[in-house]
Formats: structure tokens, sequence, C-alpha cells
């Protein structure tokens, strides 16, 4: 089977982006059998699963800020006791526009299986949105996406930053970023990979795979904060990929793993990724493109 | 007749050569494309000549200081034409063909260049503006200040208002630059009240925002007021306020017109905040 794993990031989604076109014009893989992602990754597996590869290009290429978000007065959202900082009504625009029946169909009728993270406030577990059932896990819950209004609001889920933006609610339950719990979303995969078939294993990751020292002295409240976010999700990876070393090394057929990461902090000012410039933008999916090339011809067998 | 229709006829053609004009992709059309690929041909050129981006800024420095002594004309060029290309990419491109124009082993170099030399630019995030949110809102504000200041004759000024405000801005956003408002007030000058209209007009001068996160905090703007009993009393005034959410602090000075007699007022904006809560 071929696996592609899409990693949360926000606007860094475009170096995913740059790797997932040279990856299929390496491979010449054009369907994936099992597309995962969290966050933006999420909002890319959609895309892939979809068909729309020139879209998602345009979409990481030619958006801004406020393509995406709406700044909100901070001390209006303070009084008014709302749970966020922007409005999404630009991103949940962009999602409707990209989502619509007819993708939806497309994903439905398409033997992919597509699974969108998201993490759940209330039961504090990891939700995995899917367009057909998946097995059974203790790590995770799993809704089957039935509707396009669904696919929306899974979407709508896996990309919303808690405390950033609004949490999505869905049958009574309140949902925010899949990055919480997995920044790389392997459990899902690991889980439904069938046993005794030789699998490749595409993994996209916007964040460099080691830990990027710090600069200098912390001493502003939010550049503490940037670190802390940074060095926190730097641990959630490793723990991610951990579920997928272990997974390999129990299989009993070949796994191959291209793990395809830039080598530095694309944005070390903005971890999170709520910076959409055009400039940076080009530059991360040309990244991306020459980072996979690299190792696709440096390591046909994997490189993980 | 023939004529108002075939200019009727050539309008509609210039519109939708115009609306393709405006939907076709930079990379999709061939002067664009070529221009893209001549801005990747001339950048990576030059960044060749500059050498490898560095992680340190001042070793950056160094190499743009010896490209400035060694050859002036490539260095002013090299500004030139990486403030050009950034504008081009930011304003024009939005496809893939300056970056596939760049050749392999030259393209990360080229947009490590690009971005530190533009940096400035891309330093913060730019969100649209948080505030002058579009329609109707409702408005509680108290002053004081005196009046006739320019006089042995000051008196104490004082003012209760309510306004009805609408600010324009296209529908369900923020970023508006005017604001109308109105309603009825109450001034206390001396021992006298006035129950007047109170009529102001507003322009954002500029927003005030944490830029790290970033989110919007606050808002000045310069206002002028008419204040009029409809027959004693009728007062104008330029002002200037800081407008933080639903609250605000503002400072204006006053005229009296039929008197000439001046004053001043410190006001404090009680709330400020739409009829129906927003999304």
């Amino acid at each position: 089977m071929n696996v592609l794993i899409t990693s949360g990031g926000g606007a860094k989604g475009a170096f995913s982006v740059g790797a997932l076109r040279q990856l299929m014009t390496t491979t010449g893989i054009r369907n994936f059998d099992l597309i995962s992602g969290t966050s933006t990754g999420a909002l890319i597996a959609a895309m892939v699963a979809a068909g729309k590869i020139p879209e998602v290009t345009d979409i990481y290429l030619s958006n801004s800020n406020a393509d995406i978000l709406n700044k909100q007065n901070a001390i209006d959202n303070i009084i008014n006791n709302k749970p966020y900082l922007y409005d999404t009504t630009p991103l949940e625009n962009q999602i409707r526009q990209q989502m619509t029946d007819a993708a939806w169909h497309t994903i439905q009728q398409s033997p992919a299986l597509l699974c969108l993270n998201a993490v759940c406030l209330q039961t504090g577990r990891l939700t995995v949105f899917s367009s057909r059932p998946l097995a059974a896990n203790p790590h995770y819950d799993n809704l089957v996406i039935s509707t396009t209004e669904m696919l929306v609001k899974a979407l709508q889920s896996s990309s919303n930053q808690a405390v950033f933006m609004p949490p999505v609610t869905i049958n009574g339950l309140q949902y925010v970023d899949g990055g919480n719990r997995e920044v790389i979303p392997t459990r899902a995969v690991v889980s439904n990979l069938p046993p005794q078939q030789e699998h490749r294993i595409y993994i996209l990751s916007n964040n460099p795979d080691a830990q990027q020292p710090g600069t200098g002295n912390y001493t502003a409240l939010l550049d503490v904060l940037m670190r802390a976010v940074t060095i926190f999700i730097q641990e959630v990876r490793e723990n991610d990929l951990e579920v997928l070393s272990a997974y390999k090394q129990s299989a009993s057929t070949p796994v191959k793993v291209y793990y395809i990461s830039p080598e530095a902090e694309l944005d070390p000012d903005f971890p999170t990724g709520l910076r959409f410039d055009r400039l940076l933008m080009q530059s991360w999916m040309k990244q991306g493109q020459l980072r996979a090339k690299t190792i696709l011809q440096q390591s046909p067998n994997g490189n993980w | 007749m023939k004529n108002t229709l075939l200019l009727l006829l050539l309008c509609i053609g210039s519109i939708r050569e115009l609306t393709a004009q405006t939907t076709e992709k930079c990379c999709d059309n061939a002067i664009c494309r070529a221009k893209a690929v001549s801005y990747a041909n001339t950048i990576s050129a030059l960044t060749k000549t500059l050498g490898k981006y560095q992680p340190q800024d001042s070793a950056n420095e160094q190499l743009l200081s010896q490209l400035k002594q060694k050859n002036p004309q490539g260095y002013r060029d090299f500004v030139r034409v990486s403030r050009q290309t950034a504008t081009f990419i930011n304003d024009t491109l939005n496809g893939t063909c300056f970056a596939d124009a760049l050749p392999d082993d030259e393209a990360n170099n080229v947009f490590q260049w690009l971005v530190y030399m533009n940096r400035s630019g891309i330093a913060h995030p730019d969100f649209p503006s948080s505030e002058f949110c579009s329609g109707f809102e409702k408005r509680l504000e108290l002053s004081q200040g005196a009046a006739n200041i320019f006089s042995n004759q000051v008196a104490y000024l004082g003012t209760l208002r309510g306004y009805l405000s609408y600010t324009f801005a296209p529908p369900g956003q923020c970023g508006g630059r005017l604001r109308l408002m109105a309603g009825p007030a109450v001034f206390l000058r001396g021992n006298t009240f006035y129950t007047t209209l109170s009529t102001r007009l507003a322009v954002r001068v500029t927003d005030i925002s944490v830029k790290k996160i970033p989110v919007g905090v606050g808002n000045l703007n310069a206002y002028t007021e008419y204040n009029t009993s409809f027959v004693h009393f009728n007062q104008v005034a330029l002002g200037a306020e800081l407008q933080l959410g639903p609250f605000g602090i503002n400072l204006s000075v006053n005229n009296e017109l039929k008197s000439t007699r001046m004053g001043f007022a410190v006001g404090l904006v009680l709330f400020h905040q739409p009829f129906k809560k927003r999304s």
C-alpha cells in the first residue's frame, strides 16, 4: 500500500505541498491507499483525496493571512468570553469552496481511506474523522464522515489551533487541532494497514527532525511562549514517530518509510505557522520539492 | 442607436477581457511567465556571485559589504533585483514558474537571500484590522472639562451622551475608516443644563496591536463633533480618542459658536458595542 501522512504546521504546509508534488512526479503515484493528515496536513490530505493537486498548490502559494483569519479585538473577546483570538470565517469559506458535494463524492468513490485528526475538548481524546470506518483502537475514537458538511467540520476541527481559533462543535462536542495529540498522524495508519502486505509510507513533515537549539536568553513573555510551543510540538512529534517505529519493528512484511522534513525550522518566529507570506511560502514549497527530490533519489528503499 | 449598441458591445467585450486577465494565472500567461523566468535567472546569477547565505546576520552583512567594495554596480543590482523580485512574488506570482526556473543547486540560496533582503516587509504577519467594524453600535460616554478657559469666567463642563453609531465598512468586516455617531446628550456648563443633540464624525487613524501574536487591542481615532440645543447652546469640537475594545478615553477642544468661548473635555467611553454580539 502507498500511504501518505501529512503533518500540521499552518502556512508551513507549503513545504509539504512542494514535497508532495515532487513525490508524485518521482514515484508516479497518482492515488494513495491511505491518507492521514493533521491540521494543515488534514487540508492537504483532503485535497489529495479529492484529486485537487493544482488547487492545493495555488492555495499554499497565493494565500495571505487575510484569506485565513480575521483578527479580532482581544479586549472585546475577553469581555465577551470568547475562547479564541481570531475569527476563522475566511478559512471556513475556503474549505467550503474546495470541499463541495462533488469533492466529497470523489473522496467517497476514491479507493483511498482518508483520515483527519482532531482532539475533543470534552473527552481529551484523539478523534479520527475518516471516510470509511476504521479498525477500533484504544488510542483514538473514530467518527465516520457521512456528509459534505461533516467533512467541512472535520477539516475545520483538525486545522483549528486552540486559543487562536474557535473550537468547532460536532454533535455537541467541541473539537480542536489534532496536533495537540498527534502532529504526525501515525496511529490511524499503523492500526489500519493490512498485515502481510508491503507498505510504502511517505511522511511529509514541515518541522525539522531534531529539536533546534534556542537563541540566546528568553526574556519576553511571548518569546518564552513561542519557544515552549516549539518544544511541545517536538515532543508530540517524537511520540508520533515512536508509534511508527514500533510498528515497523514488529511488522512481518517490509515497510519502507520516506521521511521528508526540512533541515531547519522553517519559521522560527512563528512556530505555529500563522504567517501566510507569499515569499516565504514560495520558498518553503521549493524547499519541500528539493528535499523530496534528494531523499527519493538517494534512498529508494526509504530513509527512516 | 447603432453607435450606442456598438459602444455597449465594446464595453461588454472589454469587461470580459478584463475578467479573463484577472483570473489568468501568471505562470499561464506567456509575458508574465517570461518575467518570472527572467527574475529567476537574474537573481540566481547575482546570488552565485554574492555567495552562500549564512545563518548569522553578521556573516551576511560581511558578504554584502565585500560585494559592495569589489563590485558596487553588482551590489546595487542585487539590492534592486531582490526587492523587485519579492514585490513581483507578492503582487503578481501565483504559480511555481519562478521557483521552477531556479537551478536546483541555487534555489534555496536564492530564497534565503530574498527573505533576508526583504525581511522588514515580512517580519510581522499582516492581518486585516480588528477595528471599526461595520454596522450599527451603541455608545455611552461621560466627559468632564472646563468651558471658557481663556477668561476669568472659567466654568465646569460636564456631559453625558448616548450615541447611535454607524461604521462604514464592508458587511461583516472590520477595518472601516469612517464612523458617524448621533444621539441625545446632556451638557452641564457652570450651573446650567442643556439638553442637546450630539453628532460626531470619527476617522480611524491607526490600530494598536500586539505584533508578535498578533491580536488587535484598539485604535486611535480623530473626530469632530457638533452639539446643539437648537437654541442657546451650539458647540463644535475637535478631538482624539484611544479606543480599547468597548472602552475608550478621549480629549477634545471645543468652541461655543455664538460666544466663541473655548473649552476642553476629557471623555470616558463607558461602552461602545454592537446591538447583537458578533460571532
